[in-house]
């Protein structure tokens, strides 16, 4: 991918991959962080891209292990125990979790702040981002139907939490 | 609900039942409430999450992996300088146009020509104006492509270089892509690159 090129998709993606972030990590500048390395990784490695997935899935990618690795060096540096949840931890929804969260604008943002990083995340790339449980599987390095699981549990806790909060 | 249908509903929300079992379907969704509940239930909060806002990218610098720099020429000591739609340009792609990505450890030590490349779309002419001549004239950026992006390249021996650029002959904007930006001596501010140093 030539650099003219990788620009031109970068413009295309940047600010849903922005807003993405922004959901996910709950913080404008932190995200943007996360955004600055992920481009910065991206364009670096511009030239590997081969075209076998698509450059949204791709340089979404690269934005999950940064934003894991930001996790990691949180939790290693301020001892963050909100660090992103292995698999056993998403075995189940947990809806126990739900507690506040009003700081947030709407209904359903709240809610998925308060949903688990692992429902989250696949739930914001399928109805947010539009991509397909492929696509979802390949950005998140698990197979396509562990995606598709993940999407559907995060669709119930999410429901059931606006039930509890119809607010 | 049946057992082994258990995702029949997410499968249907999803548009990936066949003919056969979507007719099924909706023929159960009029008789069966929780069925019906979770459906609309559902497709409610897919709708919200379609119109959920979308946030404005800051720009970033592709030459650098973090730091002050990329942020701060947005908000801070370049911001105020831009104006208008080329401040919006900048930051909708302010990414390092047009300059390889080199390691971090030796950002400062481009050896290639220096290149400028702008965002600017519907500008009529993009120019440059900088320190590499002397000060002497202004060079012009050429259209690249049809996308708003303006080039130039300009060869020029290793050093510091200091330039404006300059929109449509008069508007006046910093570089967000310099490495850094300084006050000049009649209270405006140069974009500075290092190449080859």
């Amino acid at each position: 991918m030539d650099d003219m090129l990788f620009r031109s998709e970068y413009e295309k993606i940047s600010d849903h991959l922005y807003t993405f972030l922004v959901r996910t990590v709950g913080d404008r500048d932190r995200a943007a962080d996360i955004l600055q390395e992920t481009a910065f990784k991206a364009y670096r490695s511009r030239r590997r891209f081969k075209g076998e997935s698509s450059f949204k899935t791709w340089i979404y990618r690269i934005a999950i292990n940064t934003m894991k690795n930001h996790w990691l060096r949180l939790k290693r540096e301020r001892n963050w125990i909100e660090a992103m949840p292995d698999e056993e931890s998403l075995s189940s929804p947990s809806p126990e979790k739900i507690v506040t969260g009003k700081e947030n604008a709407s209904q359903l943002s709240r809610a998925l702040m308060l949903l688990e990083e692992g429902y989250r995340v696949p739930f914001m790339l399928k109805h947010v981002d539009g991509l397909s449980y492929k696509e979802i599987g390949e950005v998140l390095g698990i197979a396509e139907n562990a995606s598709r699981v993940r999407v559907y549990r995060a669709r119930h806790t999410l429901r059931n939490i606006l039930r509890e909060d119809p607010t | 609900m049946r057992p082994f249908d258990k995702d029949l509903p997410d499968r249907y929300l999803d548009g990936e039942l066949d003919p056969e079992e979507k007719t099924v379907f909706e023929e159960r969704l009029l008789s069966e409430d929780h069925l019906r509940n979770y459906v609309e239930e559902v497709q409610a909060l897919h709708a919200s999450a379609a119109s959920m806002e979308v946030f404005k990218a800051p720009g970033i610098n592709l030459s650098r992996r973090v730091g002050l720099p990329w942020r701060e020429m947005i908000s801070g000591r370049v911001g105020p300088f831009l104006s208008g739609a080329a401040l919006t340009a900048c930051i909708l792609i302010g990414i390092g146009l047009g300059r390889n990505v080199l390691d971090p450890k030796t950002v400062l030590t481009r050896t290639e020509p220096l290149k400028i490349v702008y965002y600017a779309p519907g500008a009529r002419s993009v120019s440059v104006l900088g320190d590499f001549n002397g000060w002497s004239g202004e060079i012009p950026l050429k259209p690249r492509g049809e996308g708003g992006y303006w080039l130039a390249e300009i060869p020029v021996k290793p050093g510091e270089y200091r330039y404006i650029l300059k929109i449509d002959g008069k508007e006046r904007v910093g570089d967000p892509l310099a490495d850094y930006v300084i006050d000049d001596d009649f209270g405006s501010k140069n974009s500075v690159v290092r190449i080859g140093l």
